[in-house]
């Protein structure tokens, strides 16, 4: 084991959530200029604000639209999140979210529940289009992001960070390098600490962002607020954004097949079914 | 004495190409860190935890830390 190095840490709240950030040999100034690329590439992608470059994409339905650099690969990565879980993780479920109340910030309340709008979710790749600066969101389709940007930001800022670092964007997680010791990053899990090295970790849950009945976790074949017998799972994976992915897929398998395809894919993880809630 | 002579180096051919196929292979071992086959193959130490199951497999390391961080539903 080699000395303890300096660790810098930075917390603030920002995507509607708590973040951190830690890393080896970094400055405080240098972590607050991170703190300003998640709000900045935060404000693109969040559709709760409606100059958002996302919600302008939404708001122009049928119209190939221009788009940053950022938000093209934000969406090429839910394109890819879409085929890896065989379209469970489906950012085009949109208008289910909003049927199902969630039109604004949880922190603000929820809207109000309908269900009128609620139906299973098309499939990405016909709601979705995406080619070089540009991309086009089908007629009467929308895309929500959400955590797949999380987990999309964690990756990216951690490449900024350096070599030897934590981002924490509300559980979305990667951690990068060996650590302040030379072991890993001490990561919590489930009540356990892991030490993670290179790696990311998520949490998918229907017990948060939940009013009444509601949740925000829409069960892409049916249009619903997800009922598959989990309340939560946590995974760790190679990168922030395949935990985000393999964690809400496995969350939305249910507990039958949850353990099997966390074993194929994720190298530690925690399900929590019903009867254990 | 020709035909022999064929025989001889067919039969010496093969033997080589199988000696250094097993050379090849012993000195390119698999990967054993490699994602996917490790984590199903032997999927790890299962444990209940915060009323769930917790599963560690080979390439996660637990400790007895407290975490610096945490993942969570937000």
């Amino acid at each position: 084991m080699r000395p303890e190095s300096q660790v810098g840490s930075h917390h603030f709240e920002a995507l509607g959530t708590n973040c951190s950030l830690f890393a080896v040999d970094r400055s405080q100034g240098r972590l607050v200029e991170d703190e300003f690329w998640v709000r900045r590439i935060g404000a693109r992608l969040t559709r709760f604000k409606p100059e958002s470059e996302l919600s302008q994409l939404n708001a122009h339905a049928g119209e190939w639209r221009p788009v940053s650099a950022e938000l093209e690969s934000n969406l090429r990565a839910a394109l890819e999140a879409f085929e890896m879980s065989g379209g469970l993780v489906n950012a085009a479920v949109l208008p289910s979210m909003l049927a199902s109340g969630y039109t604004r910030p949880i922190a603000e309340g929820p809207g109000v529940v309908t269900l009128a709008g609620a139906s299973p979710a098309p499939a990405l790749p016909d709601a979705l289009e995406v080619r070089e600066g540009e991309a086009r969101v089908a007629i009467g389709a929308g895309i929500d992001l959400g955590g797949i940007a999380k987990g999309w930001m964690a990756d990216r800022l951690s490449e900024l960070m350096g070599s030897n670092c934590v981002v924490n964007l509300g559980g979305d997680l990667r951690a990068r390098g060996a650590g302040p010791r030379g072991l890993g990053w001490p990561v919590g899990m489930a009540g356990a600490t892991l030490m993670l090295r290179d790696q990311g970790a998520a949490t998918s849950s229907v017990l948060r962002r939940r009013w009444g009945e509601a949740h925000h976790l829409i069960d892409p074949r049916t249009g619903l607020p997800a009922h598959t017998g989990l309340h939560e799972v946590s995974v760790v994976t190679a990168t922030g954004f395949e935990a985000e992915v393999v964690a809400k897929t496995a969350l939305l398998l249910g507990p039958d097949l949850a353990p099997a395809y966390c074993a194929s894919r994720a190298m530690a993880w925690w399900l929590s079914d019903v009867h254990d809630a | 004495m020709r035909v022999f002579l064929v025989k001889a180096v067919a039969t010496a051919l093969t033997i080589g190409a199988t000696v250094a196929s097993a050379v090849f292979v012993t000195s390119h071992l698999k990967n054993p860190a490699a994602p996917l086959q490790p984590s199903v193959l032997n999927a790890g130490a299962s444990t209940t935890a915060l009323g769930g199951t917790l599963t560690v497999g080979p390439s996660v390391q637990p400790t007895n830390e407290p975490p610096m961080t945490s993942t969570y539903a937000s």
